[in-house]
């Protein structure tokens, strides 16, 4: 059975009176819920932007070469995570392994960035607590740390749940939901790069 | 579906996802150099508005192509652009909202991006290195801790 996407469904079961995979249209709704919840955290950065009374400012700690670095690593993951999804809706499961295994590596490379910066601004004395700043920083930051960890997990419990048949060209759909959440994370880290490192410097 | 067919698709899909992720990177390196001169010389609203829609383009690009949005279900596009005219909606209206309010007197006032290379200027006549392309002022480690 094809869904409307056209992909392969091995349970019936899976598509609703809609005519797409339950699975599918609950994952949507989760993004579109994410959607807000960033929006909160988001606006709460822009709110507290220059209003912090104790240093370090973002001017005097932001590294923009490097989190372009790792916005790039993201970018790229999204690229693999994409090819994975091909390969197995073409049943190369070798390819599959080595493109999801990749993805889940560019990922881990980007919460390391993360780590990095983050002890670092701990040093400069940016701290949770310490300003506005700090505050909205490591929440809005921290959170989607938190997205990029599940995603990683993720990935690598798909990667291993391949070696025992559970992922196959008829079960596609398991990685393209995989794929919508690794995709919405890169979407929101656009948004956050632009409107909280790149934007700090010209208003 | 024969398999060359199925090999020639796969193909052919391999190449267009990897135009889209070239196309991503490049986007992305313009944005970076908005920052740098002779970029970093421009008006504020021309920089803004060239951040937004490359943004937006970026965005646009991995929700059509990578998440697949182009050719899948109307309701799947429905259900996003809800969610995302809300959150939108809740950062123009917050921003709208405290925009009443002024910073406190004592809030700490960081140097503009003209500022920052005027002083890196300013040095340089004085015999310091100067770059146009450095590092935007990341200090390093040593300097910040000590």
């Amino acid at each position: 059975m094809a869904s409307q996407a056209g992909h392969l469904i091995e349970n019936p079961h899976e598509i609703g009176t809609t005519g797409l995979p339950h699975r599918k249209i609950l994952m949507w709704l989760f993004l579109a819920s994410d959607c807000m919840f960033f929006g909160a955290l988001i606006s709460t950065y822009l709110i507290y932007r220059g209003r912090s009374v104790a240093g370090p400012t973002p001017e005097e700690i932001f590294d923009i070469p490097l989190t372009s670095t790792s916005s790039f690593v993201l970018l790229m993951s999204s690229y693999l995570m994409v090819l994975a999804l091909a390969a197995i809706e073409r049943g190369d499961l070798g390819k599959f392994r080595l493109y999801c295994l990749g993805t889940a590596f560019f990922g881990s490379i980007f919460l390391g960035f993360q780590v990095y910066e983050f002890s670092h601004f701990y040093h400069a004395g940016l701290t949770l607590q310490g300003s506005l700043f700090g505050s909205s920083f490591f929440v809005l930051t921290g959170t989607h740390g938190c997205h990029v960890a599940i995603g990683v997990l993720w990935l690598l419990a798909l990667f291993f749940y391949s070696f025992t048949g559970g992922v196959t060209q008829k079960r596609a759909l398991d990685t393209e939901i995989a794929g919508l959440y690794w995709h919405f994370v890169d979407i929101v880290w656009i948004v956050i790069f632009v409107a909280v490192y790149l934007l700090e410097y010209i208003i | 579906m024969h398999e060359e067919d199925k090999e020639v698709r796969g193909l052919s899909q391999v190449a267009k996802y990897t135009i889209t992720a070239i196309l991503l990177g490049v986007l992305t390196s313009i944005e970076v150099l908005v920052l740098y001169p002779p970029l970093a010389y421009a008006a504020d609203s021309v920089k803004i508005a060239l951040l937004a829609g490359l943004a937006f383009l970026k965005f646009v690009v991995v929700v059509a192509l990578f998440m697949h949005l182009w050719h899948d279900s109307p309701l799947f596009t429905g259900i996003f652009t809800l969610g995302m005219i809300i959150g939108a909606g809740t950062l123009v209206g917050l921003l709208a909202l405290f925009s009443y309010y002024p910073p406190p007197e004592n809030a700490v006032k960081p140097p503009s991006l003209q500022q920052i290379y005027e002083e890196r200027r300013k040095k340089h006549s004085e015999g310091a290195d100067y770059d146009d392309h450095a590092y935007l002022v990341p200090p390093p480690m040593s300097v910040v801790t000590s």
